[in-house]
């Protein structure tokens, strides 16, 4: 279990970038970090690893004081995939690029190659594993920054902005990436602005406004209460707004593509069996 | 960070007020004034002079943190002349000390300089002095990606950090083997904006041939011109001590 008490965070430079955010994060969890640009989402994550240690209020992982403990030994449980992939990409080749960090941790040479195959795979990447890394094209980098850090499988996998740059197979791929992993007991923590893809994995969601939790819940509590939205300058998704302005019209609301193509299926067979 | 003491602090201070031109002619001056002179009073006397003009443009902080940053390297200096001209041709001590004591000069008042002047107005500067406007540009464009590159250097640490490497543990040589993770992606981030930079440059018209126009003029003003005199009045007192006056050396031996 991951546990924020009270953490604040000021930059040398005097911005004060978290205040007081309490938020514990289960285990078999997810958690979805939103709000607008500058809120303090990354300030947030880099506290999970303690990269960054809290100016005041405590982080516990698995019980570990974050002060107490070497980034390298946090990380081995909490594994962060950063936003810009060009500030991680170094090796080679991608194979090498997604075996450094197992190398790092020192897994054996045969588990170090399973795993390899395994992250290259689940990331669509093998027809890349020979060529430089720098080479590839914005999203296919991102996958193979994510690859990397998925490779040692950490308890907790936290992602910035995992969706940025991908098309909508490798969204699904990472949908069901998810899902395994939490079938596993890990836990997924990601900080996104992408509404539809949070609906449609069900995490909940913590909002973040000027460096506070302003609210805590189920996505479908949270993505669709407008007014919390707008205060953390985000929209619902585009099926619950459109389900929202037929809220007027007898409509009952709804969330996801699925639960909308449910409730259309419904009414035109209602409308069919009509006389 | 001994970048910082490199950064332009914004300030209403009468120094930042000062012409950059004039502010540069006051650097010059001390650098000019540091090679004169290798008596280890006078340039001491430099150094604590460039104290009340740090003070009044409220870098002084600053200021010193670029002192802090240069004393391993006036050490190394002043170990070196020590090694090679006191115990070599048996001088005084002071040389040694006078060689560190000039670095010193050196470096901090160029600090001083780009603490209190912007990288705009020390490019309009330039400009304005007929310097062609690709080496302005690109001069301050290296200064103005400083504290940007620094930033940089903090993030891929973190993501390398992250992935388990330790940049703080083993020996000289393992430690600079473990930051090419770091130096690799910091080189081609920097190639890449670089040439992003120039073609949205390109983009927005530049190199189109027609003569630059400026946003902003710079004014010389009463005030430019009384520090401008009175810089150059030291300036030509100083060359006139060092050809006709003594300097008493520090402690006589």
């Amino acid at each position: 279990m991951i546990k924020l008490e009270n953490v604040g965070y000021v930059y040398p430079g005097g911005v004060k970038a978290l205040r007081g955010v309490s938020l514990t994060i289960g285990e078999k969890g997810s958690l979805a970090i939103m709000g607008r640009s500058g809120a303090g989402k990354t300030t947030l994550i880099k506290h999970l690893n303690g990269l960054l240690k809290p100016t005041s209020g405590k982080v516990t992982v698995d019980g570990v004081d974050t002060r107490k403990a070497t980034v390298a030994q946090l990380s081995r449980k909490v594994g962060i995939v950063f936003q810009n992939p060009d500030h991680q990409l170094f090796a080679e080749t991608v194979e090498e690029e997604i075996a450094f960090p197992l190398k790092n941790f020192g897994f054996p040479q045969d588990e170090i190659k399973t795993r390899t195959e395994w992250v290259l795979e689940l990331f669509n990447l093998t027809r890349y594993r020979h060529h430089s890394p720098l080479s590839l094209s914005g999203g296919e980098k991102k996958r193979v920054a994510m690859a990397s850090v998925v490779s040692w499988k950490p308890k907790y996998l936290v992602l910035d902005e995992p969706t940025l740059g991908q098309d909508r197979e490798n969204k699904l791929r990472l949908r069901e990436l998810f899902e395994e992993f939490m079938g596993e007991g890990r836990t997924i923590i990601m900080v996104t602005h992408d509404v539809e893809f949070t609906a449609e994995c069900g995490f909940n969601v913590a909002l973040l406004v000027d460096g506070k939790v302003s609210a805590l819940g189920s996505a479908q509590e949270i993505l669709s209460n407008v007014e919390l939205l707008k205060e953390a300058s985000l929209a619902a998704p585009q099926m619950a707004e459109l389900f929202l302005e037929l809220e007027g019209m007898g409509a009952q609301p709804v969330f996801t593509v699925e639960e909308a193509e449910r409730l259309i299926l419904s009414w035109l067979m209602a409308g069919a069996e009509k006389p | 960070m001994t970048y910082k003491g490199f950064m332009f602090k914004k300030g209403e201070t009468g120094l930042h007020k000062l012409d950059p031109r004039v502010k540069f002619l006051i650097s010059l001056s001390f650098v000019v004034c540091s090679l004169l002179f290798e008596e280890l009073v006078v340039l001491a006397v430099l150094t604590l002079a460039m104290v009340p003009l740090a003070s009044r443009g409220g870098v002084l902080k600053e200021w010193l943190s670029t002192l802090r940053g240069l004393a391993f390297l006036a050490v190394l200096i002043f170990a070196i002349n020590l090694v090679f001209i006191f115990f070599g041709s048996g001088k005084s001590w002071e040389f040694p000390a006078a060689m560190a004591l000039r670095f010193v000069v050196v470096v901090s008042s160029f600090s001083l300089f780009f603490l209190v002047t912007a990288p705009d107005e020390f490019g309009l500067a330039l400009q304005q002095s007929r310097i062609p406007f690709d080496v302005v540009f690109a001069l301050t464009m290296a200064f103005r990606f400083v504290p940007v590159l620094a930033l940089e250097v903090q993030s891929i640490a973190d993501a390398q950090r992250s992935k388990g490497l330790e940049l703080d543990s083993g020996n000289l040589i393992m430690r600079i083997k473990r930051r090419i993770p770091l130096l690799i992606p910091l080189i081609v981030s920097s190639v890449k904006r670089s040439l992003e930079i120039a073609e949205a440059m390109e983009a927005r018209g530049y190199g189109s041939g027609n003569p630059r126009t400026s946003l902003y003029k710079l004014k010389f003003r009463r005030v430019d011109l009384a520090v401008t005199v009175l810089t150059l009045a030291v300036l030509a007192s100083a060359v006139y001590f060092r050809l006709y006056l003594p300097i008493p050396v520090c402690l006589g031996f």
